[in-house]
């Protein structure tokens, strides 16, 4: 179980628009420039990237709004996105590579492959998803160095 | 002895001609230079070559730096590897022929063009390729592969991508191969030494030139000397115009070649005749390509041919003729002449099985000053310097003499400048 304890060293806060495609990314690129300014390992950087950008655009096709915090202490890079949305009835299925709630529209777009949530816990050292139907989502992604 | 390593750079600062104007900091991609005591300043560990600054500069503050033609040293034989770039410098009614005869003119014995080695190394990149793609370990160290071709792409990797040194391809570029190949031809026809056999390259830019003269990743180039392109284009001109009907007599049997020598961005990918490929040329467009293949967006891709120079090496800034006519130039050239014949896959396989292709040193990254040594440090820093960069104007103006504001609070933070040195800081006293 990883732990959020030690001195935050860095802390930034995001919003995130429920289906604004046009700044899709932007979160997740402005966390990927500020780790990887401060020196980070860049596979390290990659996979903190590759992850928020997966729950970015997941808030962006299936919730309303979601509030993004990053955190870095000495042992952790912590990135949480709390969204308000539809939440996930069966998050089991919803982690199988390949189960997929995208519309057509989405798919049409590229997306809604049903790789996202695993593409998450694959880059992650730990991911954890708390989520109530018609409320919204918490997904906790934590990386160790 | 020396502690730290010296790189030597393909241009220089001229005294007196810089009216701080900045072109060049905007310019630069890895942040090389300084405008200091309205001088330009350039960066050693972080200079990549590019020439970016001398196609800026509008005041020739900034010069090349490349041997002259006239200084051909000491060598018995002379070996030119002309770029295939400065066949299109010149008009139509110039042919190839004229342009060797014009070479051997102006003292060289021989005339090496690099198509052969283009042509080989494609099919030998096309076996790697294969080779990689067969091995899934260590595929993502190395997929996709970057072109080697390109110095400044090599250096801008060694100094800004240190990650992806691992990408680069391990082949001597075809140039390289070329020389080589030569020197022991000459040396074997004469019952010669080696070191009697002197290869000169005809340089479209100022990478090209120093990667003869400092290789990035071994000690001694096959090319004993770089020339400028154009320094060396008005005394052809010369000699080719003082060319008599009876010399033309000597070279109408003369079939010369033209063909794919990697002179435009695009024909290198595509004489692989892969699909998964990317060509990308200029340097701001390098660097996209580069940050995306970091963020591991490009592993679908195999193959990608970078150049520094738009359009690649027919946009060098050591070139005379304006990109675009010397572009279609080469397109002209190579539908006029025959191209050469293909050689033996299986030969090329035994060339590409017996390490012929492969450069004999490993590339590494160059190490530059970083702001801290350990993460909680970096993020002080980082944090510091946000703070100051919040009370400077953040326009970016370089009237500093830094290429940013975030660069300058960096250099100001380790007191490498004053904060007095922004125009527009003024102290917040309320």
């Amino acid at each position: 179980m990883t732990e959020r304890n030690g001195s935050i060293l860095l802390c930034a806060e995001y919003d995130v628009h429920g289906g604004d495609f046009n700044r899709a990314g932007e979160v997740s690129t402005d966390i990927k420039a500020r780790l990887k300014k401060i020196g980070f390992d860049p596979g390290l950087v990659r996979r903190v990237a590759i992850a928020s950008f997966e729950a970015e655009m997941n808030v962006i096709m299936h919730a309303r709004r979601a509030d993004v915090r990053l955190e870095v202490t000495p042992e952790l890079i912590y990135v949480e996105f709390k969204d308000e949305g539809q939440g996930i009835p069966d998050i089991d299925l919803a982690m199988q590579e390949g189960y997929s709630t995208s519309t057509p529209e989405m798919r049409r777009l590229g997306y809604g492959a049903g790789i996202g949530l695993p593409t998450i816990k694959r880059n992650a050292s730990q991911l954890e998803i708390d989520s109530k139907v018609a409320e919204g989502t918490v997904v906790k992604i934590y990386f160790t160095p | 002895m020396t502690s730290q390593r010296r790189y030597y750079h393909a241009v220089e600062t001229v005294p007196g001609n810089c009216d701080a104007c900045m072109h060049c900091l905007r310019t630069c991609p890895t942040a090389a230079l300084r405008i200091r005591d309205s001088e330009p300043k350039i960066i050693e560990k972080r200079c990549v070559d590019c020439g970016a600054c001398l196609s800026a500069c509008p005041r020739k503050a900034i010069r090349p730096v490349v041997d002259t033609f006239k200084d051909t040293g000491p060598f018995t034989y002379k070996v030119v590897v002309p770029s295939p770039v400065l066949y299109a410098q010149f008009g139509l009614d110039v042919s190839l022929q004229e342009i060797h005869l014009g070479l051997k003119k102006l003292g060289f014995d021989y005339i090496y063009d690099v198509f052969g080695a283009c042509l080989i190394e494609a099919m030998a990149l096309r076996e790697h390729l294969e080779q990689l793609r067969t091995t899934k370990k260590g595929r993502k160290q190395t997929m996709p592969l970057i072109s080697s071709m390109c110095p400044a792409v090599v250096r801008l990797v060694q100094v800004k991508y240190p990650t992806l040194v691992s990408h680069v391809l391990p082949f001597e570029p075809p140039r390289e191969l070329t020389a080589r190949e030569a020197k022991i031809k000459v040396a074997r026809e004469h019952d010669a030494d080696m070191r009697e056999v002197g290869a000169f390259y005809i340089s479209p830019c100022p990478a090209k030139s120093i990667s003869v003269l400092q290789p990035a990743e071994k000690e001694r180039s096959f090319l004993d000397r770089s020339i400028a392109l154009s320094d060396i284009y008005m005394p052809l001109r010369k000699a080719i115009s003082e060319i008599t009907p009876e010399e033309i007599e000597t070279i109408n049997g003369e079939k010369p070649v033209f063909e794919s020598g990697w002179e435009r961005t695009g024909l290198m990918s595509r004489s692989l005749n892969i699909k998964n490929w990317i060509a990308v040329s200029g340097m701001p467009h390098v660097v996209g390509i580069l940050d995306d293949i970091e963020e591991g967006k490009l592993e679908s891709v195999a193959f990608v041919e970078a150049n520094a120079c738009i359009e690649g090496c027919v946009g060098g800034s050591l070139c005379v003729e304006n990109i675009y006519v010397a572009r279609s130039k080469t397109l002209i050239l190579e539908s006029e002449h025959e191209p050469i014949d293909r050689p033996d896959p299986n030969w090329v396989r035994q060339l590409y099985d017996s390490g012929y292709f492969f450069m004999e040193g490993e590339l590494r990254p160059r190490t530059v000053a970083k702001g801290a040594d350990s993460i909680p440090d970096a993020i002080l820093f980082m944090k510091k310097r946000d703070e100051l960069v919040q009370t400077l104007p953040g326009l970016d103006c370089c009237s500093c003499g830094f290429p940013s504001c975030e660069i300058f609070a960096e250099e100001v933070l380790r007191k490498v400048v004053g904060i007095d040195a922004c125009p527009y800081f003024q102290q917040d006293n309320s």
